[in-house]
């Protein structure tokens, strides 16, 4: 059973751990961290593989698994962060090693407006519109919702073009 | 790098950054067999799964893993950092009972042989005792002398992360000592294999088989044969032996049958994996001042064995036994130890430097 389980695991990680890892980095924007993340990710799904009943599909499990794992992390952060700030002010936002992973200028100016965005927006948008994922299912991943997801939405795009605007790469829409 | 804000457009864009991280393929291998290493060594940990799908709720069970070891092979390194950091998680670290967290991380020897291992360091084991951690190098005497010192470095670097004081490395070179193997005992080992095979096929449940000389210089040899105590055909499984030895011309022997109660063996094999916790957990540390290590099943209860340099004259001699004794029933007494052991009784013997029990 456990070999199994093992098997069905990597098969899992084979397909989706890169779309993991990218929906990670966006949220945490480590790189480091992001891999550990991704990590954990795969070793709770082993542990709870039981417990996933085929409600949805396997991507939509791994993606709520994730997005738990990141919520943990950065409600840790959080606190930590309070601390660090005070004795260090410095700020948290690491530049992407280029030797281990590579994202092209354009593409660029979006992660880091991303990256400014509060975390509801940002998940949305990741979901919806980077990974692609139906309502429905980013619905079950986030445990909002349908019309919650819509809404958030809604207010996330254009707080999105607001922040590329602000920092210079998009013009207004001129007619 | 200015553009029109075009609701199509700005889809493609977010789109297209999905295809434009890129993540490098080797990463993905390594973190891919990091996950395989981690899931394998939950395997023998697989009652610490049950634990945490017992506790309900789903909230709950995420945060009790993130506090806990296996979660933390995960991330260890995160894990400290924050404890550092946070003062709630740092007060979480310190509720977890110290063997707690050693069952939960694999044990010494193993991280030490798999970092060599990974350095590319030739070894032939890892292994040790109350007061040495021995590593010995597989290779030429150049090869030995020329690592020794970085093999005996690195050791001390993770022992110290751990915070384990309590063992002095030794770095020796493997040296074979297995003698050659003569005419008989290869006849024996054949005769014995075949043996083996044929009681499988017969259904018989052979646990272990060996055998051994009744004395140095002795022809004669003793076969052993361990098998459940409920096994009834123990004349058709001698009678099994007997034909191979033969055919072999073997004849100076004697078959002896070891009758297994398996549900004591399992019960053994149990406690076994907890034994080890709790002899990493003291020996690890200086100040348990524990030398050695003993248990007997029999007579019951389960007696835990701990030598110690304690001299019962010493004047804190009560509060070191106190803090042994704290340790180890702090450790069997959590949930987890708990739902392992189903409430075996047990006893600890405490003995001190006179080899008097102390407790």
């Amino acid at each position: 059973m456990s070999e199994f389980r093992k098997k069905e695991i990597t098969n899992w990680y084979d397909h989706h751990s890169k779309s993991i890892l990218s929906f990670i980095l966006l949220m945490v924007k480590d790189y480091q961290q992001a891999e550990d993340l991704t990590h954990d990710t795969f070793v709770k799904a082993y542990l709870f593989y039981d417990t996933f009943k085929q409600h949805s599909s396997e991507k939509t499990w791994l993606f709520s698994i994730a997005h738990n794992v990141t919520v943990d992390f950065l409600r840790r952060q959080k606190t930590s962060l309070f601390f660090k700030e005070k004795i260090l002010s410095h700020k948290d936002n690491h530049p992407l090693p280029e030797e281990i992973i590579q994202i092209k200028e354009e593409s660029y100016e979006l992660y880091k407006a991303l990256g400014e965005l509060k975390d509801t927006y940002r998940k949305v948008i990741i979901l919806r519109k980077i990974k692609g994922f139906s309502i429905e299912d980013t619905s079950k991943i986030l445990g909002w919702s349908e019309s919650k997801v819509k809404s958030m939405l809604f207010r996330a795009i254009p707080a999105l073009k607001k922040q590329l605007i602000k920092e210079g790469y998009w013009n207004e829409k001129t007619s | 790098m200015k553009r029109q804000v075009e609701d199509n457009d700005f889809d493609v864009s977010l789109k297209k950054l999905n295809t434009d991280l890129k993540w490098k393929t080797k990463r993905k291998q390594e973190l891919r067999n990091r996950i395989i290493t981690d899931i394998d060594s939950l395997e023998t940990k697989e009652n610490s799964k049950n634990f945490f799908l017992s506790t309900r709720k789903k909230r709950k069970v995420i945060r009790s893993l993130s506090y806990t070891g296996i979660a933390l092979l995960i991330g260890f390194g995160l894990f400290i950092g924050s404890a550092f950091i946070s003062p709630a998680i740092a007060e979480v670290a310190a509720k977890i009972p110290y063997l707690n967290k050693i069952f939960h991380s694999e044990p010494i020897n193993r991280t030490i042989w798999k970092e060599l291992e990974e350095r590319g360091y030739h070894l032939s084991g890892v292994g040790g005792n109350a007061r040495y951690l021995h590593i010995s190098i597989d290779g030429s005497e150049q090869y030995y002398q020329d690592v020794r010192d970085e093999v005996k470095e690195i050791a001390a670097n993770i022992l110290k992360e751990k915070d384990y004081d309590g063992y002095k490395i030794e770095v020796e070179r493997h040296v074979n000592r297995v003698p050659s193997i003569s005419e008989r005992d290869q006849a024996i080992s054949e005769a014995l294999e075949e043996s083996y095979n044929h009681l499988i096929e017969l259904q018989f449940n052979v646990l272990a088989q060996g055998y051994s000389y009744s004395a140095p210089n002795s022809e004669k040899v003793i076969v052993h044969i361990d098998i459940p105590n409920t096994e009834k055909r123990i004349e058709e499984l001698k009678n099994v032996v007997n034909e191979c030895l033969k055919a072999k011309n073997i004849d100076s022997y004697s078959i002896k049958i070891n009758k297994i109660n398996l549900s004591q063996k399992e019960k053994e094999a149990r406690w076994n994996e907890i034994f080890q916790v709790i002899i990493e957990g003291l020996t690890a540390k200086k100040e348990y001042k524990v030398t050695g290590f003993a248990y007997s099943f029999h007579p019951a209860p389960l007696q835990i064995i701990i030598k110690t340099s304690i001299n019962a004259s010493e004047k804190d001699a009560d509060e070191k036994v106190r803090i042994i004794e704290r340790t180890i029933n702090e450790f069997l007494n959590s949930e987890e130890i708990q739902s392992k052991i189903g409430g075996d009784q047990y006893k600890i013997i405490i003995r001190g430097k006179d080899k008097q029990r102390i407790n």
